[in-house]
């Protein structure tokens, strides 16, 4: 049976949370509201958990909750906030500044649907891995950072630094390969 | 010039993903790969997989907006666990 650790659910799914969060709501900092409230609730209702499913599937629910909700509310605004606008002249339509811009937000929001499948499936493979792995992974191939700054801050070598991100890339690749790749 | 062996040559395909060998190292990955056939497949994969996660576009949050998270979470279990007066 499963249990859960929240002390570990920021490493461990935040950024599998917001992956999911972020082609739903298309904003990026609506979707971070929304991983720190299914946080937050999941704490709050953790009685309610029975261990059937995995700790990712469970906050995946509640997020899904707090979507649907996002949007009601967005609804309730929108309607409240509504004013009509009409052309004056039928030849003017198409005018508006909004209209002629392209939508990049737009274009933005379908490339990130695109992908998500497997976004999804590198952040749970990512999450096979072991702690030390998957730290250094995370921290060169997903924020980019140089081998330098994560030398500093893990206090490691970079041979030591190359030895484990090899690990875990070969790892990642074996577990791609066989959930993604099939 | 020594010939790079397996291990070496692997952990060289590595460092190219990231941009971070020089034109020796890719030289003798090439050279290697020339009459190895495990670490071609290897470096083709490496280089695939690399492509893969980049075209993925992952999105991710900062360390930052992790410690403001791993704040939050901390505050709320003081107050979950607190006993009710």
């Amino acid at each position: 049976m499963t249990t859960l650790n929240p002390e570990k659910w920021v490493d461990r799914y935040a950024d599998y949370l917001y992956n999911y969060a972020i082609v739903r709501v298309n904003d990026h900092i609506v979707a971070q509201d929304i991983v720190s409230e299914t946080f937050l609730s999941g704490l709050r209702g953790r009685k309610t958990f029975q261990g059937k499913s995995s700790e990712r599937t469970w906050l995946i629910s509640i997020l899904k909750r707090k979507v649907i909700d996002y949007y009601r509310k967005l609804n309730t605004q929108k309607e409240r906030a509504e004013i009509s606008v009409s052309y004056q002249d039928p030849e003017m339509e198409g005018d508006w500044i909004e209209e002629n811009v392209p939508d990049l937000q737009a274009q933005a929001a379908d490339e990130l649907i695109e992908n998500e499948e497997l976004r999804l499936a590198i952040l749970e493979c990512l999450d096979q891995l072991n702690e030390n792995q998957a730290r250094i992974f995370k921290m060169k191939s997903i924020e980019g950072l140089d081998t330098e700054t994560i030398c500093k801050e893990l206090n490691i070598t970079p041979s030591n630094l190359w030895v484990i991100l090899h690990r875990a890339r070969k790892n990642m690749m074996e577990c791609l390969e066989k959930n993604w790749f099939k | 010039m020594k010939f790079p062996r397996c291990e070496k040559t692997t952990s060289l395909c590595d460092k190219r993903e990231y941009k971070e060998a020089n034109w020796r190292e890719i030289f003798l990955i090439q050279l290697h790969t020339l009459y190895c056939k495990e670490c071609r497949t290897y470096s083709k994969k490496s280089e695939h997989f690399h492509r893969v996660l980049q075209d993925s576009a992952l999105q991710h949050l900062s360390p930052d907006q992790k410690q403001v998270l791993k704040q939050q979470i901390e505050r709320e279990m003081q107050h979950v666990n607190q006993p009710k007066s």
